[in-house]
């Protein structure tokens, strides 16, 4: 079994001779059709990513039909033009990045299960679907597996899909997902956005609160910046506790490793960043140290000391970049950089350093 | 009068016009833990009742003893246990016209005789003999959730439908160059001819309600088949009138979890893969 799998997956042997004779009923099924698509993986191995439909596509004016005009209208306007491909959203070119890394991974180990299975997982209308598998087509996206729930939450449904990472426009939702256990951002849509890498799957993460806890954040917030580099000095070699998308990180180092066992490592298709407020000199040690007591590795860390995360994200360009700071992200977004937020942690209180009086900043 | 059909005067007989849907006993009430009582305690089935009711008691806005589809109840070789399933029934209240009970071999013939429309039980052999016979029919799915308190029928959980996807969207050719047993595809070929009246009766049934805040909602899943297939399947349940809710494509992922979201009450049954039965739903 692996581990870059949620926690919470079925203990019981009864449950486990199930899916396995379903999954070999499925492969049986598949193997005998004269296809040259590519099967699904078996989601107990693949890193299974959840996108919603409005962060794969800009439903933006779809949206606001469905608020000002309730869901009938919305749905008839989707049935009426169900032939019309959607624009892409925040998530597309996320997307489409890591199918080109499948496409690698299925070229030098061609039987393995062990690659990016997308997953639309929306609490769209049954009735939605079809404009958007037509819009998936129009795009080649390699997307094989649906979850539309009609109006439910889709919280259940992303343990029962196995889901590594949960992307969607509704931060309720996402907040819920990180409590399940489960990673997941909160997307926005930007107007500009910069030009991304076509072979190479690029994804930045911010420190504390995202791949950390916010235990350090806690004592900045209430102490102050000396009182956090005299803790972080201190307890230089104890390593800070897991964050929402440590285990993301996991699932993408387990796939980078795949590369370099085949010599592939200046190649590899995945580049990860950490990009931290942290200055390397006084509490910089502390986050390579976890790192390496967790056996992760990431490909580039940058240390700020706190300068703004903008500019250089924007030479950076990754297709992704998560962090637990709304004043972050904004900075980012001015610069073309596409970002997720990740509704965890003490940050959640403060903008800008300051504490503001309704907690939880909904966007 | 058949001394095998107990009529229910407790509820209204309706003309031979309205819909019958046929429901098996075993499952509704608790049959196997024996009791002294004269009725019997519900079973893993009897919140569907329970929802059915619900769903009528929104339509019409009347009491429980106007019906919009004429429910009986099939009980297979319970002949000594009658008077007990006769006075449960009144005992909950339930909306239940007629109880016919029958032996096993009886089974196909009387089925045939009640003019069903559609029958439910949780035994997928029965539901197999029933396709076979061209009766459309879904299985039961056991429900741990109790629903109605007492005898007061609650705003309960929507009346879930899971339409199978596969018999929908995947064209029988494929099924055969996937190699699949002949049981499988006679049992496969039987729901798919049967899937337009089944559609029929749900579409009846769906056709009061707006999208939102339905007493009754139809999921449509998908698990060999591809995303195309899928996609195919939504438009076949378009075609017969169907509004589906919730649709949900696997793609060979192991249904067991999904299902256990999904929680229907009612299943298609195509014999195509090994989940015959809900789990007990946790």
């Amino acid at each position: 079994m692996s581990e870059i799998k949620p926690n919470d997956v079925v203990a019981d042997s009864a449950a486990d001779a199930g899916e396995e004779k379903d999954w070999a009923a499925a492969k049986a099924f598949f193997d005998n059709l004269k296809t040259k698509k590519p099967r699904p993986p078996k989601p107990r191995y693949a890193v299974t990513i959840a996108v919603s439909s409005r962060t794969l596509f800009n439903m933006t004016e779809e949206r606001k039909m469905y608020e000002e005009e309730g869901l009938e209208t919305y749905v008839a306007h989707h049935i009426a033009h169900e032939n019309e491909p959607l624009r892409p959203g925040a998530a597309f070119p996320f997307v489409k990045a890591l199918m080109t890394v499948n496409d690698k991974l299925r070229e030098l180990y061609p039987d393995s299960e062990e690659l990016f299975d997308i997953v639309l997982m929306t609490n769209n209308h049954a009735q939605v679907g079809v404009r958007l598998i037509n819009s998936i087509n129009h795009y080649d996206l390699t997307i094989e597996r649906f979850c539309m729930t009609g109006g439910q939450s889709p919280i259940g449904y992303l343990k029962a899909y196995m889901t590594n990472l949960y992307l969607s426009k509704n931060s309720e939702t996402v907040t819920e997902a990180i409590e399940e256990g489960i990673a997941a951002a909160t997307m926005f849509n930007s107007d500009m956005q910069n030009q991304l890498c076509e072979d190479q799957l690029r994804v930045a993460f911010d420190g504390d609160a995202v791949l950390f806890s916010d235990e350090s954040e806690i004592i900045v917030k209430k102490h102050g910046l000396d009182t956090f580099f005299e803790h972080e000095k201190e307890y230089e070699n104890k390593p800070l506790a897991q964050g929402p998308l440590k285990c993301f990180l996991e699932a993408l180092g387990k796939l980078q490793r795949k590369f370099y066992a085949k010599n592939e490592r200046m190649n590899c298709p995945i580049r990860t960043f950490l990009v931290t407020a942290r200055s390397a000199a006084s509490s910089g040690a502390r986050v390579l140290k976890t790192l390496r007591s967790w056996g992760l590795e990431i490909d580039e860390a940058l240390f700020l000391a706190g300068a703004p995360k903008g500019p250089l994200l924007q030479k950076i360009r990754p297709h992704i970049f998560f962090d637990d700071q709304m004043f972050h992200i904004e900075g980012a977004q001015e610069l073309g950089t596409i970002s997720a937020h990740v509704p965890y942690g003490i940050g959640q209180k403060y903008h800008k350093g300051k504490l503001i009086e309704k907690p939880g900043s909904k966007n | 009068m058949d001394p095998n059909i107990i009529t229910n005067t407790d509820v209204v007989q309706l003309p031979s016009s309205v819909i019958v849907i046929a429901v098996s006993c075993h499952g509704i009430f608790d049959l196997d833990t024996p009791t002294e009582l004269d009725t019997l305690s519900k079973g893993p089935t009897f919140s569907f009742i329970k929802a059915i009711q619900a769903m009528n008691e929104k339509l019409t806005g009347k009491t429980p003893k106007v019906t919009l589809f004429d429910v009986i109840i099939l009980a297979k070789d319970l002949q000594g246990n009658q008077a007990k399933i006769e006075n449960s029934i009144k005992h909950y209240g339930l909306p239940i016209s007629r109880c016919w009970f029958f032996n096993n071999e009886e089974f196909t013939q009387s089925l045939k005789s009640t003019n069903a429309k559609l029958f439910l039980s949780m035994d997928s052999s029965d539901v197999c003999k029933a396709l076979q016979e061209g009766v459309p029919a879904a299985l039961l799915c056991p429900q741990t959730q109790t629903q109605a308190e007492g005898d007061k029928v609650q705003v309960a959980n929507p009346l879930k439908v899971l339409l199978s996807g596969d018999v929908m969207g995947l064209p029988e050719e494929k099924l055969s160059e996937a190699g699949l047993s002949q049981p499988q595809l006679q049992t496969f070929k039987a729901a798919k001819a049967s899937m337009a009246e089944f559609a029929a009766v749900i579409r009846e049934m769906r056709r009061h309600f707006a999208r939102e805040d339905s007493p009754l909602r139809v999921t449509l899943m998908s698990v060999l088949g591809s995303s195309k297939e899928w996609a195919s399947a939504l438009l076949t349940a378009r075609g017969l009138g169907l509004e589906v809710d919730e649709a949900y494509c696997l793609a060979g992922a192991s249904s067991g979890p999904i299902l256990n979201c999904i929680q229907p009450h009612i299943m298609c049954y195509d014999g195509l893969y090994s989940v015959t039965q809900v789990p007990a739903l946790s």
